[in-house]
């Protein structure tokens, strides 16, 4: 009798122990799975931006803009890619875009569009200091910037993972689909501050496997083209340093867009029209928009130029420029006082 | 989602398949007569955006501007000058001193067009002088140094952590 109910309690006792093992192993299990499901956003984009230093990729793309929420334009690129650095773009449609080329093949940039018969050439920044650049200040991003990670989505039939970014306040910025496999942006998403979508870009086609033909990301201007040279890039100081160099206080708007800050420590002085200028630049991350200052000429008639507005006011001259939609710019522009 | 709801949001959007809500999107994937629909609109997207931009024939606004004329001369050109410089309520010789100052603005006005060549380009004239021509209202920047200043802001604009490609910049930048 004691020797069966010894067995009772003992045989009790395994089940007790198996039962808290299978539901420990459960436990982990499922914790490992949200961990594989959920991956951390900071460490995709962080990946993503690493990919442009090792993935190379051929493909065609669809680029649209919006404004206001409405479509204004959509255009078909074929782009490739060879790490890290080397891009050529071509523009296949609209018509009216057909054959406008961009390359860049290390430090040179070419835009080249057989419409107007221009070539214009900028020189870069090294790729492999730009894209240290962008992981440095990634973090400073994500500081500022809300991450969240929405799961898999297919684009161009290969899963990626999705990454929204808001500004502190909540207002998406843009969102992301990343490549399951390289972290290659396969799709993004950007938004205005009325959480309108600005752009979309996304990849219809693409190979991670592309055989490049020699010479594809060397540019040659066509005889008869006319060549733009572009300035080098800008030295960048600080605030107070600028200002000794142009010789007069910069203004500061008063108001930013959701997400935005004043970088104090990247000011530039350029010279624009023989005027020392200084140039304010503005980033959330994602996008910029600049304001350059000079003095004034005396010229009193706005101009609005593609993406910029320039006036005079008081003694000084001012360019806003940036992908920024109307209300921001005017926004951003009524609180310029000097 | 009927076709008719899921072709109301195509038309919406030119047949993007960005901007479609998540039904219309399964609806698609199902439904070849709205995929088809889709590939209509989008390719007129694509025709109506490659149209070159109308403009006015040769001499469309010098022929308005002469039939303006003509109208006003039949009601007396004298009398419609004056009541556009000076009320009808003024006496006679504050309107003939009006006409004079429209007429001298005129000569000024037609010595100022004929020497338009020797001022600097980008200047707008706008008014005459005793002594000539002057300039009243200039652009702020010309189109030279604003294309220099987009270069410059684009190069800057591809440093940022998440930012798009040159391609896409080159599509947004020239959109507006």
């Amino acid at each position: 009798m004691m020797n069966g109910s010894g067995a009772m309690r003992r045989s009790k006792l395994a089940n007790r122990i198996s039962t808290l093992a299978i539901t420990g192993l459960a436990l982990i299990t499922a914790a490992a799975t949200v961990a594989i499901a959920a991956p951390e956003p900071l460490e995709l984009l962080r990946q993503s931006i690493l990919s442009r230093a090792t993935v190379d990729f051929s493909g065609v793309r669809t680029v649209v803009v919006f404004s206001e929420g409405r479509k204004v334009l959509g255009v078909e690129q074929k782009i490739h890619y060879a790490a890290p650095g080397k891009l050529r773009i071509v523009f296949l449609s609209p018509a009216s875009e057909q054959g406008k080329l961009c390359l860049t093949s290390g430090e040179d940039y070419w835009e080249y569009t057989p419409a107007t018969g221009e070539a214009v050439h900028t020189l870069l920044p090294p790729p492999e200091r730009v894209i240290a650049g962008r992981l440095e200040e990634l973090d400073d991003l994500a500081r500022r910037m809300h991450l969240q990670y929405a799961g898999t989505e297919s684009v161009a039939g290969r899963n990626a993972h999705v990454v929204k970014i808001y500004t502190a306040e909540g207002v998406p910025v843009k969102k992301a689909w990343l490549d399951g496999r390289n972290s290659v942006e396969l799709k993004t998403q950007r938004f205005d501050s009325r959480s309108n979508v600005k752009s979309s870009v996304y990849f219809t086609s693409i190979s991670f496997d592309p055989i490049f033909t020699p010479g594809l990301f060397e540019f040659e201007p066509p005889a008869g083209v006319k060549v733009i040279e572009s300035q080098r890039p800008s030295e960048r100081v600080t605030l107070d340093e600028a200002q000794k160099r142009a010789g007069f206080r910069a203004v500061v708007p008063d108001y930013l867009p959701p997400g935005f800050s004043f970088r104090s420590d990247q000011v530039a002085v350029i010279e624009v029209g023989g005027r020392p200028t200084i140039w304010l630049s503005f980033s959330n991350g994602v996008e910029t928009f600049s304001l350059f200052q000079r003095r004034g000429s005396g010229g009193s008639q706005p101009i609005e130029h593609d993406r910029s507005v320039t006036w005079e006011d008081g003694a000084f001259c001012f360019t806003l420029m940036g992908a920024l939609s109307d209300p921001e710019a005017r926004r951003v522009q009524a609180s310029i006082k000097p | 989602m009927t076709c008719e709801e899921v072709r109301a949001e195509l038309v919406e959007c030119w047949g993007s398949t960005e901007q479609l809500t998540t039904a219309a999107t399964e609806h698609l994937a199902i439904c070849e007569n709205c995929r088809y629909e889709a590939r209509i609109l989008r390719g007129t997207s694509v025709m109506l955006h490659s149209l070159p931009s109308e403009s006015a024939p040769e001499g469309f606004t010098a022929g308005v501007l002469q039939q303006i004329a003509r109208e006003q001369a039949q009601r007396g050109w004298t009398a419609r000058l004056g009541q556009w410089f000076v009320p009808a309520n003024q006496t006679s010789w504050t309107r003939a001193a009006a006409v004079g100052a429209a007429i001298a603005l005129a000569v000024a006005g037609g010595s100022m067009w004929a020497g338009r060549g020797s001022l600097p380009e980008g200047t707008q004239q706008y008014a005459g002088s005793a002594s000539g021509t002057i300039a009243v209202s200039t652009p702020a920047a010309t189109e030279a140094e604003l294309d220099e200043l987009l270069r410059r802001h684009q190069a800057l604009q591809m440093t940022q952590p998440l930012a798009d490609d040159p391609g896409v910049n080159l599509v947004v930048y020239t959109t507006k």
